[in-house]
């Protein structure tokens, strides 16, 4: 029957499929499209990405991530989901939106912020941005591979009763 | 197991499918209309096609995977619908948004290797390939409510 303890568990589930989309693809994106692409372009390319397309890929990035952990939140308590499957993939899902606003955000804006001062002052930038970038980089290559068995274990919480 | 395995892969690859989606319509297009000639060149010739390889290679395996997964559990009505959303927004990716994007770039190289400026026909693929862009990006909301009501909606 169509009702409201039947409707508002899709919704949740729909907003958190879409923040999810979101947010994962955005860091697939990350790992399998912009790091190569860093790699081997030219320093004016480079410089323009960090200052003009990294901040809104992260703005995406960030808040979809917490959308997604939120609608998710949502979804467990009116859809009565308590099973093994969805606890270790919640879990998961904790750490990677930890890594997404305490590591992978904070450092990155540190790029952000100092790939900006040295194009305003034409200077070269100073030696702890690559600290930066390499903390941001491997929080991001973790996530990345958390992805995978938190995808696993959020599909099985709903479609493999046999765990 | 097995349709949880091909569950799974449908769930990564329409991630990359959709992620990338999301991607250019929300970042990449926005970032391309304010960005400098030469950090947009860059953009075009370097990151484009890395991002489409994904992008394509990820919708077909998408579409592969759900196909399976569909035979493995049976139709209903929100996955017919949704399913076929899927299978146009599949045939928008290859036909439409992949070869006008590949004009794009090829166009933008030819431009910056002769030094000419760019032919009058690349702005007609530059508007074909986002309107096809723009219309899987709305599909996709429908598309991804259907996909959740054939498993979890059972009411419809």
């Amino acid at each position: 029957m169509v009702s409201s303890e039947t409707v508002i568990p899709l919704l949740f589930r729909w907003i958190h499929f879409v923040a999810g989309v979101t947010w994962i693809g955005l860091l697939y994106y990350f790992n399998l499209v912009q790091v190569p692409f860093m790699k081997e372009t030219d320093a004016t390319t480079k410089s323009g990405v960090v200052l003009k397309l990294l901040p809104r890929a992260l703005w995406w990035f960030r808040w979809s991530a917490l959308v997604t952990v939120l609608a998710g939140i949502a979804l467990m308590i009116s859809g009565g989901i308590h099973n093994t499957a969805i606890m270790i993939g919640a879990t998961l899902g904790f750490i990677m939106l930890f890594n997404v606003w305490v590591i992978i955000w904070p450092n990155q804006k540190a790029v952000i912020r100092m790939t900006g001062d040295a194009t305003a002052t034409k200077t070269p930038p100073p030696p702890e941005m690559a600290r930066h970038a390499r903390i941001a980089y491997l929080a991001s290559r973790t996530n990345f591979y958390l992805s995978f068995p938190m995808l696993l274990f959020m599909g099985m919480s709903a479609h493999f009763p046999q765990f | 197991m097995v349709p949880l395995l091909i569950r799974w892969t449908h769930f990564v690859a329409g991630i990359t499918w959709i992620g990338l989606l999301y991607y250019f319509n929300w970042v990449l297009l926005p970032f391309l209309k304010e960005a400098d000639a030469p950090t947009k060149k860059g953009v075009i010739r370097d990151l484009l096609p890395r991002a489409l390889f994904w992008f394509r290679w990820s919708a077909l395996l998408t579409f592969i995977a759900g196909g399976m997964l569909l035979g493995q559990v049976g139709l209903n009505t929100p996955i017919l619908i949704g399913a076929s959303f899927g299978f146009f927004m599949l045939l928008t990716t290859w036909l439409v948004i992949s070869p006008h994007q590949e004009k794009v770039i090829q166009l933008y190289a030819e431009s910056a290797a002769t030094g000419t400026p760019l032919p009058a026909v690349f702005t007609m693929h530059e508007r074909v390939a986002t309107a096809a862009l723009r219309v899987n990006f709305y599909l996709s909301f429908p598309t991804l409510l259907f996909m959740g009501m054939s498993a979890h909606f059972p009411q419809f």
